[in-house]
């Protein structure tokens, strides 16, 4: 993945929490930019538009935060920029707004060090692989336009990320769903084939186990023989079919389906509610959960 | 409500700050000195003047920078101010004198806790 430093936008019309978050994420080597109100940060945002992540209080006067992310949704290179809310998590309110908003990320008020080290890892993780995903479609270009069908199996998180690529590049969008594709196989794989549970998962990223735990666990016998099926078809109705099945007991997917408010501050969990909202039209998974398609709609005229 | 019950400072979630972004807390005291004071300022001439959402926007501010800073008592008055006010803004009272929270206390919480903090500078 890229080692480019992470441009951050910080957002605040305290100064005390500008200090506090910009002298953290400079330790975490990022490049800082701050903004003292929405309407500073607009400013911003439109004169630097390769800004990796914005960190965004909620309530400020005049522009409030949420303007501020309607703003980047409405740019094409804005929107796929990661926003950490911070908010005082006074009510399921204050965070559903931010969701309606399609904020993923989102940080409590006092900031605590340790909480906030391990959002930004968890966001500069998909920024990184975004940036990688992104950089390799590049390479693949060809005639996807005349695939109908295609089948696939894969066992590793690297043959999920090299299928996410080759398999956007079938839709009219590759940038749109690429991470969504790669969201939904490492999901397969992770918690689908090699068993790894949400809680392991959270202790995992906070001790920078996770790719380690990964590895180890591909090769154990229990797993090496299991395999993620993936199937992508271009239907008679002008939709995309994308299914996607593990050898997993399965889940209970509809707890991520859509961003919970009670765990919006933890470090994962967001992943298939970012690939409902951002990828693709529709998500549903099989009752017990180890079998996900995703369909997108294409107009009858693509350019490809 | 008296607040007299809780300190005026957390020392150690002070010294969690200080460790946390070492030298840059005396200019984390610095700007936190300066800008409670105007909060202040803006707290008891919107009270004055009647004026909520000046109350609410600077109370709302200064109760996050004060939990950040350890400044507990002067972040719990400034958090039952907003939340007061909000109950009473959703209830369509637009008299900032029916605040149950004594904002009168404000001053002296800010000075002493201020005091404090400019001791350690």
């Amino acid at each position: 993945m890229s080692d480019d430093k992470i441009k951050t936008l910080i957002v605040d019309d305290d100064r005390t929490a500008r200090l506090f978050l910009s002298t953290k994420l400079l330790k975490m080597s990022h490049e800082v930019f701050e903004a003292e109100d929405g309407q500073k940060a607009i400013d911003v945002l439109r004169n630097h538009k390769d800004l990796d992540l914005v960190i965004l209080d909620k309530r400020m006067p005049y522009v409030s935060g949420i303007s501020v992310v309607e703003f980047m949704n409405n740019d094409e290179l804005l929107s796929k920029v990661p926003v950490i809310m911070v908010t005082g998590f006074n009510s399921d309110k204050d965070i559903k707004e931010g969701i309606d908003a399609g904020v993923f990320y989102y940080l409590a008020k006092p900031i605590n060090e340790e909480v906030l080290e391990s959002i930004v890892k968890s966001a500069e993780h998909d920024i990184r692989r975004r940036k990688t995903l992104t950089s390799e479609l590049k390479k693949h270009k060809g005639s996807f336009g005349l695939i109908r069908q295609c089948t696939f199996e894969l066992r590793t998180l690297d043959e999920a990320e090299g299928l996410a690529v080759f398999l956007s590049n079938c839709y009219p969008d590759p940038h749109k769903v690429v991470l969504g594709i790669w969201e939904l196989l490492m999901n397969a794989v992770e918690h689908g084939n090699l068993s790894i549970t949400y809680e392991e998962k959270t202790e995992l990223l906070q001790k920078n186990k996770w790719k380690e735990e990964l590895l180890r666990r591909q090769d154990l016998p229990e797993f090496s023989k299991k395999r993620v099926r993936v199937s992508f078809k271009r239907l008679d109705n002008d939709e995309l079919e994308l299914k996607i099945a593990d050898e997993g007991k399965g889940f209970n997917w509809r707890k991520y389906i859509d961003v919970d408010p009670a765990r919006a501050a933890d470090n994962h969990g967001r992943a298939i509610a970012q690939a409902k909202s951002e990828s693709f039209d529709d998500i549903t998974y099989n009752d017990i959960g180890n079998e996900v398609t995703a369909i997108t709609r294409v107009g009858e005229e693509i350019d490809w | 409500m008296s607040y007299s019950n809780l300190p005026l400072i957390n020392e150690d979630e002070f010294n969690a700050v200080r460790s946390s972004i070492g030298e840059k807390v005396m200019l984390m005291l610095e700007y936190y000195i300066e800008d409670t004071e105007l909060y202040l300022e803006q707290i008891m001439d919107g009270y004055n003047n009647g004026d909520f959402q000046a109350i609410l926007s600077a109370a709302h501010t200064l109760k996050s920078s004060s939990r950040q800073i350890g400044a507990v008592r002067l972040g719990q008055i400034s958090s039952d101010i907003e939340e007061d006010g909000k109950a009473l803004l959703e209830k369509g009272v637009e008299d900032v004198k029916e605040l149950s929270v004594d904002i009168e206390q404000m001053p002296e919480i800010v000075s002493e806790t201020l005091s404090i903090y400019k001791a350690k500078q």
